[in-house]
């Protein structure tokens, strides 16, 4: 099987490489945040490289949702509509090789499009400050592989998972909404758990942000919050910027333990949308 | 070992019944022709085969595998043409069979492939420019890929002109003169009857009849009609009087004489003689199988049905 979804990535990529998708994720991720990075690392308001560094994943936690759903929801979806996935079943593979290939396809492309933004973006730090924290700077890598790694594997899971591709964007755009803007983790998972926890009377307003815990913060909301991908990468980074450089005025970021936690959830939401794409494809009538 | 065997097999999609208790055996070695009104429940028995869809009951294997448990390996020894696919607009022809041949794990010349179903000329152009023509002489291409001991081609002809129709059953027979069974569905009649060993006739979602051409002629009872061409036309009460004549009609200087039994043909040749017209010409009609499929599918012979059965291509 794997060596077949070798050559299913593969030959994805050639045909990726020839759309105009690659390299227009690529110019709007560097548009959305290379502009941004170089006014705040010139404006006079952060005269030191660290205040900078430690806003730099902000617009990725923003923008490599959209990128990644534009860069993938059609992954399979789209060739099951086509019916060029009827090609490439008539082939001696299976559904499971098809969606690791694809998988492995979408987030290698995913993967070079944020990490060589990143790379950008540490070009204009060093540019204008001279010199970056590089142990931050490579942690923040590795966090940012997460997170764009979970992206890519939530909407190849998505795509797999349902017939369509205006049914894979529509729940695709949902779940961005749900996770990120519109803060309904809170309103809906933290305060199930937090009424099943604390009792019926919980609210979950009055709770403060991962980044600034205080010692009323309850310990379990320290993980549930950490559930969610946004908030989980918001304070994993809040830990890197703070904990390799103390600072008296942000002490709430979490244990290593709360944000190891919140990396692995990071994970888990690219590997267990593929598990149910994987479980629903190959029960699938592709009549 | 059957080529293709299912047994009992049922597809349902909510209440529609799409293959209805379908036992069907293709031998090896031979080129089995699946024919069928649209809607038939031709594609669908093709996706169980491929297992693109999944049987509601009843068994299926294929090569001997079932292809529900190891997809794969049936898939290793099938070339495939299916329905309603379509290619990467953005790749060529020419990298099209490149990935079909690593994906087979074999080493093919993708010029002799694109040579062999005329389109080397254009096998460095992006796919997405190609007709429907050329589209499915490519996806054939691919079917050909790594000599598949079974071909199943799903109306392979779509698309074709008579030209390429005519090329794509001279690849047929080469497949099966090389040693592989070929199993193609078609609603048009002459494709199959062109090029088949055995023809099986589904309609509604079962088979109603499966057996050579020469078979399938034979019981269609209506037999052959032998046309004589006349200097004048006789009096042809002689002719009809003759056991195994079933009628007599006249039509310019022909007489056109239905005949049950082919044996009689000599005796009508010399009643019109000793009627006192010269023969000019003899010629004999076979029941055409598409009047067999006509009758077998219900097209036109039930007068409460209103339209005919869609045999047009679509």
């Amino acid at each position: 099987m794997s060596a077949r979804a070798l050559t299913i990535a593969r030959k994805d990529l050639t045909d990726l490489a020839r759309s105009k998708l690659l390299w227009g994720a690529a110019l709007v991720m560097l548009a959305l945040t290379v502009p941004q990075t170089y006014d705040e690392a010139t404006s006079s308001w952060d005269v030191l490289v660290d205040g900078t560094q430690d806003q730099l994943l902000i617009p990725f936690v923003l923008f490599a949702g959209p990128v990644a759903i534009v860069a993938a929801y059609a992954s399979v979806a789209g060739e099951r509509e086509s019916g060029s996935l009827r090609v490439l079943l008539s082939f001696p593979t299976d559904r499971g090789a098809v969606l690791l290939g694809k998988a492995l396809s979408r987030t290698l492309l995913l993967l070079a499009v944020s990490l060589g933004t990143y790379l950008v973006l540490g070009g204009v730090l060093i540019q204008a400050y001279g010199t970056l924290d590089g142990a931050e700077y490579l942690l923040d890598a590795g966090l940012l592989a997460a997170f764009t790694f979970a992206w890519a594997g939530l909407s190849v899971g998505v795509s797999a998972a349902v017939a369509t591709k205006v049914r894979a964007v529509a729940v695709l755009f949902g779940l961005y909404l749900a996770l990120g803007p519109l803060a309904l983790w809170k309103a809906t998972v933290v305060r199930l758990v937090g009424a099943l926890v604390e009792g019926p009377g919980f609210d979950p307003s009055e709770l403060r942000g991962l980044t600034n815990a205080g010692s009323e913060t309850p310990e379990w909301y320290l993980y549930v919050g950490r559930l969610n991908p946004v908030q989980a990468t918001l304070a994993a980074n809040d830990w890197t910027s703070h904990s390799l450089t103390p600072s008296a005025w942000s002490t709430g970021h979490g244990s290593l333990t709360h944000n190891a936690f919140g990396v692995a959830a990071v994970v888990a939401w690219g590997v267990v949308p593929l598990a149910i794409g994987y479980w629903r494809f190959g029960r699938a009538d592709l009549g | 070992m059957a080529a293709i065997e299912t047994a009992a097999l049922t597809k349902e999609y909510g209440d529609v019944r799409a293959v209805d208790g379908l036992s069907l055996t293709v031998e090896e070695g031979e080129i089995f022709g699946f024919l069928g009104p649209n809607g038939a429940g031709k594609s669908t028995t093709i996706n169980v085969l491929l297992d693109y869809v999944r049987p509601t009951s009843g068994d299926v294997s294929v090569l001997g595998i079932d292809p529900r448990e190891r997809p794969e390996a049936v898939r290793a020894r099938l070339g495939v043409l299916p329905e309603g696919y379509a290619l990467y607009d953005r790749l060529s022809a020419r990298k099209h069979v490149r990935f079909a041949a690593e994906m087979e794990g074999v080493d093919v010349d993708p010029e002799a492939v694109l040579e062999r179903v005329g389109i080397a000329d254009d096998a460095d152009r992006a796919v997405g420019g190609f007709s429907k023509g050329m589209t499915q002489r490519l996806a054939l291409g691919l079917a050909l890929v790594g000599e598949p001991d079974l071909l199943i081609l799903d109306e392979p002809s779509s698309g074709l002109d008579p030209n390429g129709a005519r090329e794509m059953r001279e690849i047929v027979r080469e497949e099966r003169d090389r040693g592989a069974t070929v199993f193609f569905s078609s609603h048009v009649m002459e494709q199959v009857e062109a090029v088949c060993d055995r023809v099986g006739i589904m309609t509604d979602g079962d088979l109603v009849a499966v057996d050579t051409v020469e078979g399938l002629r034979g019981r269609l009872g209506a037999g052959s009609t032998l046309v004589v061409t006349v200097d004048a036309v006789p009096d042809t009460s002689g002719v009809e009087a003759i056991d195994g004549v079933t009628g007599v009609t006249v039509r310019d200087d022909a007489l056109r004489v239905s005949c049950t039994d082919p044996g009689v043909k000599a005796a009508v040749i010399e009643r019109v003689s000793a009627a006192g017209a010269t023969v000019r010409d003899i010629d004999v009609e076979e029941a055409s199988l598409e009047d067999l499929f006509t009758e077998y599918t219900g097209g036109g012979t039930d007068p409460g049905s209103g339209a005919p059965t869609e045999v047009s291509e679509a």
